[in-house]
């Protein structure tokens, strides 16, 4: 088991009213899983992929990381264990603007203290993965929407995490773009890694191996594709 | 990972090129301007440290204790010297140095008047570091009729690159000195600074050998480990000893102070220095300015990196996410602040470069480029580094290192509410600075125009002074000169006198004055004059009469008012006065009372003076007509070339002449107002940037405004009205702490104007303007701008 969520609650205070953002989740992941959380806006899906990524905390309830307690970590041993084990794509594929393709996909490397040649060797190996060794020094702003995601994914692998989390990866492409991104995951999931996506559509949810459907915080039924 | 820092840190400063440039003009030029005030002041520190024997060598100044009266006098009586080393072991040696009288050195057809020309004791090359360039040390002045030349003057008269030792130059008394050394010119930085030494055995047998004048400097090189304070007190006997059978009579006690060399420049306060002395209060005052300019300019670099904070929150936030610490986040924003200040220290040196002759110019320094880059000024730079790098860049670090990547990546930033009081806190405490500078240089501008233009009680426009040499008998002379001016209709009137106002050769001689209580001593300022001084200088007499004739020679004086006062005259004609120690029963009796007048400059109170009848003597005042004064004064020369043949004509105007006793202070308040300009001025540029982005920050809420009806108008006062309550609190605190150190300062002064409102309120308004015209710059344009752009865009 790669890791459990148990009675988690999450609110926040409006007004003196309590409002729940996530409402007594169980949910646990085995490795190797594809799973998409699916729901209606506001149904509390991203807030759930964050909690999972450690980078939101929650009120009540216990996580389960690969046997750890990550609800009694503190901030720093909670960036030590994502730093390590967690690569993230964003909708907004979130590149830094002033960094080259190339150092975009290097920052996490260097963020884990590794030397300089072996960073250069799985920098170059990941370029060449994704095809993308031409664009490597071009910046996030000279590269389509579709392409800027692809160096967002490889930033994502290359510190080789086990779990792969995306809040819409393809939100912000074009059909096309989209279908080649999620062949991509589904190749990656082949190839071991877990990966937990949100997404609002079915064809995106169907590349996974379980879907979550979550309503106003709360989980529903669970059904397999 | 360093490199990957400095990496992104080089592309942000070029992608955001208006905000870098702000930044780093900003820091350089207050790095620049407080870098020279802290090489001025270094200067101003290290004078006479030049001397290998520095830590050892003193100056034995004289403490005069009257009834009334006390005085300090750098000088002392001519057998010191000698009689130090004889009495105390600890006196290695002793120097003297006795000025020489302001000659014509003549070499063919090079003649030239020569000032700080003195004579010294043959040891005088073991005691200081003067080095030499042509001449042996030990017997340089051993002979008399010797002459050391500073080699600016050796080339002066004998050419560049030519062996001077062994070379005559005589003046114009008739006297031959040998030159028997050439050294190198004394450095700026001395105390006392002269452009020739004679040999003192040149002095007449038996000259000056009584204990009784006060007419040369002694200097005296102390045994190791001596304490000076301690050497001070051994030499409180010697009055007992030396001095008691002369001044006991009179009631004057006298002491001896010791002045370690190096302290004389900055912490000596006696009359009689061979050169303008520094003043502790301006290196405090500096060293607060450059402090203060690079605290504002700190103050700037965080206010702007912090404002600015939205625009790199998301790359922050994608640094947490991909696994960044904070402490690794807090280096990275010191790496770049540090980047900025370093460039900004490179582009300060270089403006450095260009601006250090203007700088020497306004400071009346010497500063060399090339002296400044030595060790001591690396570890300042690095200082400046450390502390503006660290300081400008911590808070910013600090600060965006904090961010919940989660929240930064939502896009939701712009409630952070924290750092606003800060920046206010911060805006208040440069708009406080400038205030108080502000408020400074109106003071201290008004204090050097009060002295400027107050009214001295006598009439100073369009008066030359012409001085001739004063040894031998000229009255016949000065005489014919006169008269030969006279026809010369424009010309209104000539005098002459010993002195004029403001110039050097002011007497202060005991006298023994009638008053209620019997006769009583007194030291008091005296000088001769004529006829027509008084009528000449605009001077008013209040009782009496002017002198009249040659029977005026012998007994008559004119005094001022505040002799009147002083001794309590009711009837001060026929007031008798003797010489101090004449016991022959002569007496001078007062003629005449002139109201006061300033003889001496400004920082002196006026004081009791005693006027003599003296026709003929050395200084002329010639009032001129206004209009072509030039062509008066080329026939004034054209006189002076008949009647005194072998002396150059030389001439000076009273109201320059007095003035000129300013002139330090004139200088330290350039120096002072420019630099508080310059303050004020890179407080507008973070000003400038600050409010660009808070206006950018509103745009929004502008928009939404403009979009509900608010016209332009509203919507800048709306903006305005937050910088306008942050003067105010400045003003709250700017105008006390201005009050309290303006207030002290003018203490010194005697004659003051006194702090005006009108300043203060002035400070205030300026302030304000400044901020209103920053604000409006940027919100005007936001303002004008079409809502529904910005709307769409969030």
């Amino acid at each position: 088991m790669l890791l459990n969520l148990k009675n988690v609650f999450k609110w926040v205070n409006v007004g003196g009213n309590r409002v729940f953002l996530l409402k007594d989740i169980d949910f646990e992941v085995e490795q190797g899983e594809f799973i998409s959380i699916m729901g209606p806006s506001g149904s509390g899906k991203s807030t759930l992929l964050n909690v999972i990524g450690m980078l939101d905390s929650f009120d009540e309830g216990e996580y389960h990381f690969l046997h750890e307690s990550v609800h009694k970590m503190k901030e720093k041993q909670r960036a030590n264990l994502y730093k390590q084990y967690i690569g993230f794509v964003f909708q907004q594929y979130h590149l830094i603007d002033e960094l080259t393709v190339y150092e975009n996909i290097e920052t996490p490397l260097i963020y884990q203290d590794l030397k300089g040649a072996e960073r250069k060797a799985m920098v170059a190996d990941m370029l060449d993965r994704f095809n993308i060794v031409g664009k490597k020094d071009l910046f996030p702003t000279q590269l389509s929407g579709g392409q800027q995601q692809l160096v967002g994914i490889a930033r994502a692998l290359i510190a080789k995490p086990k779990l792969l989390l995306a809040d819409e990866p393809t939100g912000n492409l074009n059909s096309k773009q989209g279908e080649e991104i999620m062949g991509l995951f589904k190749q990656l999931n082949n190839e071991g890694v877990t990966i937990i996506q949100v997404t609002h559509s079915e064809k995106n949810a169907g590349y996974g191996s379980r879907i979550i459907n979550l309503l106003d915080g709360r989980i529903e039924s669970p059904q397999t594709p | 990972m360093i490199k990957n820092l400095i990496l992104v840190a080089l592309r942000n400063f070029r992608k955001d090129k208006g905000y870098s440039l702000l930044n780093i003009l900003g820091l350089t030029i207050g790095i620049t301007f407080s870098l020279l005030l802290l090489f001025y002041v270094i200067d101003e520190l290290s004078y006479d440290r030049y001397h290998e024997k520095a830590d050892r060598i003193a100056r034995i100044v004289s403490y005069v204790q009257e009834p009334e009266n006390s005085m300090k006098w750098a000088s002392t009586q001519f057998p010191l010297g000698p009689t130090l080393k004889k009495d105390f072991p600890e006196v290695e040696q002793s120097v003297r140095i006795v000025y020489a009288d302001r000659v014509m050195y003549i070499n063919g057809d090079k003649k030239f008047y020569e000032e700080k020309i003195f004579y010294a004791d043959s040891n005088l090359f073991e005691v200081f570091t003067y080095p030499l360039l042509e001449g042996n040390a030990k017997t340089a002045l051993l002979a008399p009729n010797s002459l050391v030349l500073t080699q600016s003057l050796a080339e002066k008269y004998f050419g560049k690159g030519k062996n001077v030792v062994g070379q005559s130059l005589q003046n114009n008394r008739g006297d031959v000195y040998q030159v028997t050394a050439v050294i190198k010119d004394v450095p700026k930085n001395s105390h006392i600074i002269f452009n020739g030494l004679i040999s003192i055995s040149t002095l007449p047998k038996g000259y000056s050998d009584t204990w009784g004048q006060f007419n040369n400097f002694t200097y005296v090189l102390l045994g190791p480990n001596t304490n000076s304070s301690a050497f001070e007190k051994k030499l409180l006997p010697m009055y007992d000893k030396y001095m008691a059978s002369i001044f006991t009579r009179f009631n004057i006690k006298i002491h001896y102070g010791v002045q370690p060399i190096t302290s004389i420049h900055m912490h000596s306060d006696m009359t009689g220095e061979p050169e303008e002395l520094g003043s502790m209060s301006y290196i405090y005052i500096f060293l607060s300015v450059a402090f203060f300019m690079l605290i504002i300019a700190c103050i700037n670099y965080m206010n702007l990196a912090t404002a600015r904070s939205s625009r790199r929150a998301k790359e922050i936030g994608i640094r947490k996410v991909a696994g960044s610490t904070r402490p690794q986040l807090i280096t990275q924003f010191l790496i770049e602040s540090v980047l900025i200040t370093i460039f900004s220290l490179l582009l300060s040196l270089v403006a450095i470069y260009f601006i250090l002759p203007y700088f020497n110019t306004l400071s009346g320094k010497f500063l060399v480029f090339g002296s400044l880059i030595n060790p001591s000024t690396f570890l300042i730079l690095l200082a400046i580094i450390v502390f503006v790098g660290l300081l400008g860049g911590s808070y910013p670090a600090f600060y965006l290192a904090k961010f919940k990547p989660l929240t930064v990546l939502k896009g939701s930033l712009a409630k952070s509410s924290s750092n606003v009081l800060l920046r206010k806190v911060l805006v208040v405490s440069q708009f406080t600075i400038s205030m108080v500078m502000l408020i400074c240089t109106g003071v201290v501008l008004g204090q050097l125009k009060y002295m400027r233009t107050k009214d001295l009680g006598f009439n100073k426009d369009h008066v030359l002074s012409v001085v001739t040499d004063g040894s031998g008998d000229i009255r016949g002379k000065v005489a014919s000169f006169q008269n030969e001016l006279r026809k010369n209709k424009n010309i209104l009137s000539v005098s002459s006198a010993q002195t004029s106002p403001g110039g050097s050769n002011l007497s202060f001689n005991l006298f023994s004055v009638e008053s209620k209580a019997g006769y009583f001593d007194k030291g008091i300022d005296c000088y001769g004059i004529d006829d027509n001084y008084l009528r000449n200088l605009d001077i008013k007499l209040t009782k009496g009469r002017n002198f009249s004739g040659l029977s005026d020679t012998l007994r008559s004086i004119i005094v001022n008012e505040s002799m009147v006062k002083d001794f309590g005259w009711e009837e001060p004609l026929g007031k008798k006065v003797k010489f101090g120690g004449d016991t022959s029963g002569f007496y001078l009796e007062v003629v005449g009372v002139i109201k006061d007048f300033h003889v001496k400059s400004l920082y002196n109170p006026i004081a009791p003076l005693l006027l003599f009848y003296r026709p003929n003597s050395n200084v002329i005042q010639v009032k001129v007509a206004g209009g072509d004064i030039a062509s008066t004064v080329a026939s004034m020369e054209n006189s002076w070339k008949n009647i005194f043949p072998e002396l150059s004509f030389q001439y000076t105007f009273l109201d320059q002449d007095f003035n000129s006793q300013y002139v330090a202070d004139q200088k330290r308040g350039k120096i002072f107002t420019s630099f508080s300009t310059l303050t004020i001025i890179i407080t507008c540029l973070g000003l400038l940037g600050l409010i660009a982005f808070t206006t950018e920050q509103r745009r929004k809420e502008i928009s939404i405004r403009k979009v509900m009806g608010a016209g332009t108008p509203r919507i800048v006062s709306l903006l305005a009205k937050n910088f306008i309550m942050l003067v105010a609190v400045s003003c709250l605190i700017a105008f006390p702490v201005g009050y309290y150190f303006m207030h002290k300062w003018l203490n010194i002064f005697p004659y003051k104007e006194g702090l005006k409102v009108s300043t203060f309120v002035f400070s205030a308004l300026l302030t304000l303007l400044i901020a209103l015209l920053t604000v409006s710059f940027h919100t005007i344009r936001v303002a004008l701008a079409n809502p529904v752009k910005s709307l769409r865009t969030e």
